[in-house]
């Protein structure tokens, strides 16, 4: 082998079983590190070659070998890289190892193709984060429907209650008294009263809402006394209904009056802001 | 960077996973001595997890090189140790090499289409080489698994130099044949 000359296939071959005398052998060397077109022709060789080990009767690895490969390797915590295969059996099986063995290959030099398995593994991470997004949405559209589904049963409450009322109110057994502001006389609501339930109803709209720790009350204006029938407060768009059975003893009123007290007041303190006045039918 | 260290130990713990059999039934198909076998498959895994530059990929399949590297290192020991060693009543002739059979016994852990694929390249090689005449088929044997030259060979086989080199060269033709362009 000298300079100039090229090796040919046959000779590749003899070179790659490795048949070849030393010094034939480290000149073949030499000129395959610096001539590619040669380069070629033994790799092939050698391709071939390298199958012969797969002809060798297959003997297990002692296990002990993997700890001593670890440790050996410099690896600091053979025991933690011992249990990592485990691991990726349980967690992704062939693709792990694909993936692994991809990334090792990565150490050697086949960047590329680790960069196209990463890839496809982030497309896939990608993938199931589009599958959990999609159900956090499911998640919210569920919470959603559960609000829609509270908004329609509290109309559908308010409406069964607002049929109540109407009826209560066409009833000819009720008296409907006009709720009014001491002030401007407007009308604000109704209260009906239904001799023959002994409840009352109570009906107000453009209520403002009031501070925190306040909250309104009606009373009721019967045998000379003021008897609470309750408090309420306005819902957000200013109406207020409500029902309440009548205390046994009262079985007429003379009037009624709305005022703002202090929640847990035990005595009536605010001045009225309404009154209700019967309406003459 | 402490994560990408840990992704390479887990590549590493995988690659010998899936490797160590094969290595090690190499070194011991050349040594013919477990411990000898150990050690010189120690020493290639430790040399990948040291040096994974020396894998060059235009140079083949991971496998092929791993093989390569296997079979090279467990036949520099025979020859550092000129050799001394024993390997009386072991035939190199793969197809004549009852002493072991092929024994299955590997796990080849983890997934079983690497190991099916495995086990048809191994059919595929040996019925190659039961194939090949039983004079190319030695010659072969015993450059590869035992680390002999042709003047080494010619001189054991009482046959000339040319003989064996032919021999050589007709065998890994019609290998190369058989195997067709299977790597
Ligand atoms: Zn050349």
């Amino acid at each position: 082998m000298t300079t100039g000359l090229h090796i040919d296939p046959e000779q590749a071959d003899e070179y790659a079983i490795g048949s070849l005398e030393p010094e034939l052998e480290h000149a073949i060397r030499l000129h395959v590190a610096n001539c590619r077109d040669c380069a070629e022709v033994v790799a092939d060789a050698e391709m071939v070659v390298a199958r012969l080990a797969l002809s060798a009767p297959l003997r297990r690895a002692p296990l002990k070998m993997r700890d001593e490969v670890m440790v050996g390797a410099g690896l600091r915590k053979p025991r933690i890289v011992a249990r990592l295969p485990a691991i990726a059996q349980a967690a992704a099986g062939i693709a792990a190892v694909f993936i692994a063995v991809a990334a090792l290959a990565g150490m050697f030099a086949m960047r590329s193709q680790v960069r196209d398995l990463q890839g496809e593994n982030l497309a896939l991470r990608d993938r199931v984060d589009d599958i959990d997004s999609a159900e956090v949405q499911i998640f919210a559209i569920g919470q959603r429907l559960e609000e829609a589904e509270e908004i329609v049963a509290e109309q559908r409450s308010e409406m069964a209650l607002d049929s109540e009322l109407l009826g209560a109110m066409l009833s000819t057994n009720s008296q409907v008294a006009n709720v009014v502001t001491m002030q401007g006389k407007s009308s604000i609501g109704s209260l009906v009263w239904e001799a023959d339930q002994s409840r009352i109803w109570f009906y107000a709209q453009r209520l403002r809402p009031l501070p925190q720790g306040q909250t309104y009350e009606l009373w009721l204006h019967g045998n000379g006394n003021y008897v609470s029938l309750g408090t309420f407060n306005a819902d957000d768009s200013g109406k207020a209904t409500y029902r309440r059975f009548v205390a046994e003893g009262l079985d007429r009123y003379d009037g009624a009056v709305v005022t703002i007290e202090t929640v847990g007041a035990e005595q009536r303190e605010g001045d009225s802001i309404f009154y209700a006045y019967l309406i003459d039918r | 960077m402490a994560a990408v260290a840990v992704g390479d130990q887990f590549a590493f713990g995988i690659v010998y996973d899936r490797y160590a059999d094969l290595v090690y039934s190499t070194t011991y198909r050349v040594l013919g001595d477990a411990g000898l076998a150990e050690d010189a498959a120690q020493d290639v895994f430790i040399r990948i997890w040291q040096r994974p530059e020396s894998f060059v990929p235009s140079r083949g399949r991971f496998l092929s090189w791993l093989l390569s590297v296997s079979r090279n290192r467990a036949v520099d020991e025979i020859r550092s140790r000129g050799r001394r060693l024993k390997r009386e009543g072991r035939s190199l002739d793969p197809v004549e090499d009852h002493d072991s059979g092929y024994r299955d016994e590997s796990s080849q852990g983890i997934d079983p289409l690497w190991a099916a694929e495995l086990k048809e390249s191994q059919v595929a090689v040996r019925k190659a080489l039961e194939d090949l005449p039983r004079e190319q088929r030695r010659v072969l044997a015993m450059s590869y698994f035992g680390g002999y030259t042709q003047q080494e060979i010619a001189l054991q086989l009482h046959e000339p130099l040319g003989t064996v080199k032919t021999r050589v060269r007709l065998g890994m033709q019609k290998l190369r044949q058989a195997l067709g362009d299977r790597t």
